[in-house]
Parts: structure tokens; C-alpha cells; sequence
């Protein structure tokens, strides 16, 4: 006679997001979703049988499944079912933006953020110029992050928008790494795999969702073997370039995106910085930025 | 891009109602056809600039040939035709009847 199954299901609502995922046997999914979001108003409660969620998401023997009735679908789940936490953590991560953006169409921009002083410091992605890792040496000294990776810009106000998504940094940590910044990944290291970590942030560390925040100052990031570090004014049309190229609200009318990020780089000082070294580039941020 | 028409040629001019944002030498705009949001290099924003009013190709290779006295014609042409057929696809050119 075979075992009796008993499948446990719990959802996790977001009030604020206005989504909820049903988790079926994902044993450390919802545990995790509480740990990387910050400021979502989450909530948890075991299903019954009236009870309905946006998406389901069930463990199976081949790998994690996914049904939405109404949201989107990480890719290639169908092709490549997830067969880790970590994997479908970091792929509810990613439709997160999705989500949030079908109902909020702003214009976003590709970047690294973090408050220093009262407003923004951004830094529009270049390839491997190490914006997660400047984003986490500025965080380890106090300075609040606002993004890693992706920032919705309010088309009125021109104000950068928290989604309270922790940090991903990827693995190992680069050799220049300060001592600082490796203590303090340690210490907040959360779920990882060979080649990514979340990094789980404490309270003030972290800007919740929903609060937003001026962006004073736009930084292109040039990451050199060597040399001392600098920081230089740019034209706004290299700038302009950078976070249109970069920019990927799908969703979002293109007039809207060429106004607001126009509008940005028309008001905020553009820069480069050229570094080798962690610490003297974020002293050098926080000299200038504060 | 046709250019020819019995003995006539055709006119060329910017289009009505395309949002385009200068940032120094440099500009931007979104094309109604991509629904996304383009760069203008300096040449391609002169070439707007002229077609402020209804010119042939001819009319444009004049004005370039003055601007760029280095630049062989057959490239110069090559490189216009080019052009313009790229901003005619993006809408931001329209064919204007001929001259």
C-alpha cells in the first residue's frame, strides 16, 4: 500500500503588490520570499479549500511547476522546470517587475542605487563595471540601498522607486574586494548557489517598497585593473544614451520613456567614475555626493 | 526609397508630430512604427533639420557636399541614401510629392 500523500499548501499574499502565490510543498520558499522582501506587507496562510491565489507553484518529482491565472510566467519554466529554492526565489524576484509594472507602467532604469546624504547616487549598469559590488561597499558603510539591479523612475516627480528587493552579489567576490565589504557580505549572506548570493539586509539598510527618493546623481561606473579613482562630468547625451539602451519598461509608453529619462539626465550632474579600488571609489561618492 | 519620377524627383520632408528631445549636438526620438525610443547622431539631426522643408535627395547632397568637402560623392550619396531610407522606415520622413 502506498504512503498516504499529504500535500501542504500556503500562500503568501502582498497587500501592497496586489499578487499572491500559492506554494505547494515548496518547504523554505515562503521563508525565503520574507527574507529578501522588505516593505511588501506580506502575509502567510495555510490553504483551504475556497482558497485562490494569482499563481500556484507546486514541487514536483521533476522540478518546480508554475500556473498563473493572471500573471506572468518566469521563462522557460515550462522547458526547464526549477528544481532548487533558490531558483524559484530568484525567478519570483524577477516577475516581481513584471507584476509590478503591468500595473504601474514607469520608466525604469537599469541600475545600482543607494542614498547618500538626501538624495540618489545611481549607477546605470555597464557590463562588469561592478555596480552590486560599489552598491554593497557603500551599503556595509551606511548608506541605505535602494536598488541593485533595477529602479522605477515616477514619471511626475522624476523620484527614484524602491522595490525592497535584497541584493544579489555574484560569487566569489572580486580579489580588490576591502575587508569591509567582505565582513559584511559574510555576515549578511543569505541564500546562494556557486555562483549567486542574496544578500539579507537589516532594516535601515534596505529602502522598502514603495518609498522613493530624488535622484541627485547619475554614475557611469568604468571598473580599471589599476590606477587611481576619478570622477569626471559627461555630456547628458552620453548619459541619455546609456539609460535608453538600457532602460527595458516593455510595457511602458516610449514617449513617456524619452520624456521622463530626457527630463532626469536634463536636471541631475552626470558623471564617470573610473575605479580600481572599492574604498577610494566610495570615498571618493561620498565626498562629492553628499 | 524612390528617387526618380519620369524627370521629376521626389521631395522628402520631416513628419508631423514626432517627439524628438535634443540633448546638445545629439537627439532622441520615439518612432510611431518601432514604439521605441531612437538616437539621432549629428548628421542624422542635420539631415532633420533640413527636411524642415520639402527637399529632393539632390537638394540634401548639395547641402552635405558643401559640409563635408572630403567626402567622396558616391560615398556621400551612398551614406544620405542610407539615411534616409532608414528615417523614412522610423516615420520620421515622408515622401512630399515631387518637385
Amino acid at each position: 500500500m502506498k504512503p498516504l500523500l499529504v500535500h501542504r499548501t500556503e500562500i503568501v499574499n502582498s497587500a501592497v503588490g496586489g499578487w499572491s502565490v500559492a506554494l505547494t510543498d515548496c518547504d523554505g520558499v515562503v521563508d525565503e520570499l520574507y527574507r529578501i522582501l522588505t516593505g511588501w506587507e506580506l502575509t502567510r496562510q495555510f490553504a483551504t479549500a475556497e482558497s485562490v491565489a494569482d499563481v500556484s507553484i507546486r514541487k514536483t518529482d521533476g522540478g518546480y511547476s508554475w500556473e498563473s491565472r493572471r500573471l506572468t510566467t518566469p521563462k522557460q519554466w515550462d522547458e526547464i522546470p526549477p528544481r532548487t529554492v533558490m531558483n524559484v526565489v530568484s525567478d519570483i524576484h524577477d516577475v516581481l517587475f513584471d507584476w509590478f509594472l503591468s500595473a504601474n507602467p514607469y520608466p525604469c532604469l537599469h541600475t545600482g542605487a543607494v542614498r547618500i546624504g538626501d538624495g540618489l547616487v545611481c549607477f546605470p549598469s555597464v557590463r562588469s563595471s561592478g555596480k552590486s559590488t560599489l552598491c554593497a561597499e557603500l551599503v556595509a558603510c551606511g548608506h541605505p540601498l535602494f536598488c541593485d539591479d533595477v529602479l522605477p523612475i515616477v514619471p511626475d516627480t522624476l523620484r527614484g522607486f524602491a522595490m525592497g528587493i535584497a541584493p544579489m552579489l555574484r560569487l566569489p567576490l572580486p580579489k580588490a574586494s576591502s575587508a569591509t565589504l567582505k565582513q559584511f557580505a559574510e555576515s549578511r549572506r543569505g541564500i546562494s548557489n556557486q555562483r549567486w548570493s542574496y544578500l539579507y539586509l537589516m532594516e535601515n539598510e534596505i529602502a522598502p517598497f514603495g518609498t522613493t527618493a530624488q535622484i541627485r546623481h547619475l554614475v557611469l561606473l568604468d571598473r580599471q585593473r589599476g590606477g587611481r579613482a576619478r570622477l569626471v562630468e559627461i555630456p547628458a547625451a552620453e548619459m541619455l544614451r546609456e539609460v535608453i539602451l538600457q532602460n527595458f519598461g516593455s510595457r511602458t509608453d516610449p514617449d513617456t520613456v524619452l520624456n521622463s529619462l530626457h527630463a532626469l539626465v536634463s536636471s541631475t550632474p552626470c558623471l564617470k567614475l573610473t575605479y580600481s579600488d572599492l574604498g577610494e571609489a566610495r570615498e571618493m561618492l561620498e565626498r562629492h555626493c553628499r | 526609397m524612390s528617387q526618380m519620377s519620369g524627370q521629376t524627383e521626389i521631395r522628402y520632408a520631416r513628419c508631423d508630430g514626432i517627439n524628438i528631445k535634443h540633448v546638445g549636438s545629439e537627439a532622441f526620438f520615439t518612432s510611431p512604427v518601432t514604439k521605441s525610443v531612437h538616437y539621432l547622431n549629428p548628421s542624422a539631426l542635420a539631415l532633420l533639420k533640413l527636411l524642415d522643408s520639402p527637399r529632393t535627395l539632390q537638394d540634401v547632397m548639395s547641402v552635405f557636399a558643401s559640409a563635408f568637402p572630403e567626402t567622396p560623392p558616391a560615398r556621400l550619396a551612398e551614406d544620405l541614401s542610407h539615411l534616409m531610407i532608414e528615417l523614412e522606415r522610423l516615420a520620421l520622413i515622408r515622401d512630399a510629392g515631387t518637385s
